[in-house]
């Protein structure tokens, strides 16, 4: 990367950061809305899975089919079925990351140790309770790492979209191909790199947050400010 | 409280996990279900919370067969504590206790005041402990916590499924001993499963002693110890009590009858020739309702018959003895090593229960040198 390259990425941001920005902002329009679809879809299918045991196996193949045929056949296929544009983009980014969370739905839940489902039938919980009392709370880790893969594989491939009459910062690198601006194609690369690696963290942050320790600080805190607000007004 | 009528339990393999069993547990008893791996105990203890359907015969738990009532209100008035624990470990130590009572819906307060109760009755800080993570309690908090979730609801029956036998053995111990102070203070109907005979007899005031699953034995502690009714009985208490014993264990198996007991209305020049038949130095006086009224040596009877007293009323020695159920292996053998001469052993009620030697410490040393072999 020589100096003349570095003024070239420049110059190009500060004439375009508007459009950089309106592209940015659609690729990641698109990726949320697919990362949604793929968790509104595939954490309830998943619970359903660990309920219905015997078809799982085939319903996790072909997950595992769909993340396996490539992602740009996978998008021309469905210009068959969604036509041109983003609504295609989405669904074949849906498609494309529903094995990890769909994956580690199911075995995070099945993973749960069965002494502690055994414990919890024995105090008087229902099925249900017992799913989202005990089963889901401990699979909340294991279902987050399936999601940041998700997010992560969404925002890489969303670039692709603009291959088939998307939009988002695909635009900029498949333009910058074709011009052969390296500039052009680092203006798109970087920044959807940028939300990958923000979406990651985000989710590793939030993971966090839920995560027991922290939720157990919370809950002394609050009842530590509870007793003083008694006390003040006690003293009034 | 709780009764078996007829029980069968045959999985699908054919095997028949509980045969036919039949017992009536009162309110407030606290009864041990113990055996060999495989006996049925835990099938039998699963049976009471309807986890376990049987095939065929009734579980009834206060009054109503378990398999007509609904499980889930069921289970909620049975108390359950597992071997394995099973604390939420995304829950706090409170939420964890609260577990019951939240499904039964109580108020927080209520809820919140059970909880601090609870703690403190387990010597467990509420300001401490409440807001902790089951991961950061050491094994045996755990499952201290384990069994106050158990409480939490104050249910009538608590069921308890070897809750000590993954704790090392003082802890298990000190928890053993909490869970009796406890039965003391909230009289519950407690049944518990374990394969510590030690255990077992520590803790039951009935054990249930099954194998294959049916009741070999049924009875006290005392019951099962001086009057086991066939050889799988005999060995399985003898066997494990022995490898068990240790300086603080109790005494009651080095006791043995006493070789001579007189009534205190006897002459002494009886007594003293009674001493001689059996080349015995010392004979213990017991009165007509049973009472011990002290041991009487050679030395005095031979004065007493120089003073020509008319009876051994008085003679009787009563300051070294040991009382049970305090006294400890230890005790006797520091009492032996003063004078070797039998010890006394006196029952709860003032009554002899027999005499401990030098030669019964000495038989026991040697049992357990031939069973545990070169010292570690």
């Amino acid at each position: 990367m020589n100096r003349s390259f570095l003024d070239l990425l420049v110059t190009y941001l500060s004439r375009n950061w508007v459009r950089v920005l309106e592209l940015t902002w659609e690729h990641l329009y698109i990726s949320g809305i697919a990362l949604g679809l793929t968790v509104l879809v595939c954490l309830p299918l998943g619970i359903y899975l660990t309920r219905n045991e015997r078809i799982a196996p085939y319903v996790i193949a072909v997950a595992n089919v769909f993340q396996t045929v490539p992602s740009l056949a996978l998008l021309g296929f469905l210009i068959f079925v969604f036509g041109i544009g983003n609504d295609n983009a989405v669904a074949a980014l849906f498609l494309y990351a529903m094995l990890p969370v769909l994956q580690n739905t199911y075995t995070g839940i099945k993973n749960v140790p069965v002494q502690l489902t055994n414990a919890a039938r024995g105090m008087g919980m229902t099925e249900f309770q017992i799913m989202y009392r005990v089963q889901l709370p401990l699979a909340v880790p294991v279902i987050i790492s399936g999601i940041r893969v998700a997010s992560v594989w969404i925002i890489g491939t969303a670039a692709l979209a603009a291959a088939i009459g998307g939009g988002g910062l695909g635009r900029l690198i498949f333009s910058g191909l074709s011009a052969i601006r390296n500039e052009v194609i680092l203006a798109g690369a970087l920044p959807a790199t940028l939300l990958a690696l923000t979406a990651d963290y985000g989710l590793r942050w939030f993971q966090n947050v839920v995560g027991p320790e922290r939720r157990a600080r919370r809950i002394a805190q609050r009842e530590e400010k509870i007793k003083i607000k008694a006390k003040s007004q006690q003293k009034e | 409280m709780v009764e078996f009528q007829n029980v069968s339990k045959i999985y699908e393999d054919g095997t028949k996990a509980v045969d036919n069993l039949s017992l009536q547990i009162d309110r407030g008893e606290f009864v041990v279900l113990i055996g060999p791996s495989g006996c049925g105990k835990t099938t039998s203890l699963k049976m009471i919370n309807h986890l376990e359907p049987a095939t065929s015969g009734s579980v009834i738990v206060n009054g109503a067969a378990v398999d007509v009532v609904d499980p889930v209100k069921l289970r909620r008035n049975i108390g359950y504590v597992i071997q394995e624990i099973g604390l939420m470990p995304h829950l706090t130590v409170g939420e964890n206790i609260a577990t019951v009572p939240h499904l039964l819906g109580w108020a927080r307060k209520r809820t919140k005041a059970r909880v601090e109760e609870l703690l403190n009755l387990a010597g467990l800080d509420p300001k401490v402990y409440r807001h902790r993570l089951p991961a950061q309690l050491s094994g045996g908090q755990q499952q201290r916590i384990g069994v106050l979730r158990a409480l939490a609801a104050d249910p009538d029956v608590i069921l308890m499924d070897e809750p000590f036998g993954a704790l090392d053995p003082i802890t298990k111990g000190k928890l053993q001993s909490e869970l009796l102070d406890l039965q003391h203070q909230v009289k519950k109907t407690i049944v518990f499963v374990t394969h510590d005979i030690d255990e077992a007899l520590k803790l039951a005031d009935r054990v249930v002693l099954m194998r294959r699953g049916k009741i070999e034995q049924m009875g006290t502690p005392e019951e099962l110890q001086t009057a086991p009714v066939n050889d799988f009985v005999r060995s399985f208490i003898g066997e494990d009590r022995l490898s068990q014993i240790s300086p603080e264990g109790p005494v009651d198996t080095l006791i043995e009858d006493a070789p001579l007991v007189v009534a205190p209305s006897l002459n002494p020049t009886i007594v003293l020739e009674q001493l001689e038949e059996l080349s015995r130095e010392t004979a213990q006086i017991v009165d007509r309702r049973g009472r011990w009224r002290g041991m009487v040596y050679l030395a005095d009877l031979l004065e007493a018959e120089r003073g020509k007293r008319s009876s051994i009323e008085g003679l009787g020695r009563n300051d070294r003895k040991l009382i049970l159920p305090a006294a400890t292996v230890r005790d006797a053998a520091e009492l032996l090593v003063d004078l070797d001469a039998p010890v006394p052993v006196i029952g709860e009620n003032g009554t002899l229960r027999g005499v401990i030697t030098n030669s019964g410490i000495a038989r026991l040393t040697i049992s357990r040198l031939t069973r545990g072999g070169a010292p570690s």
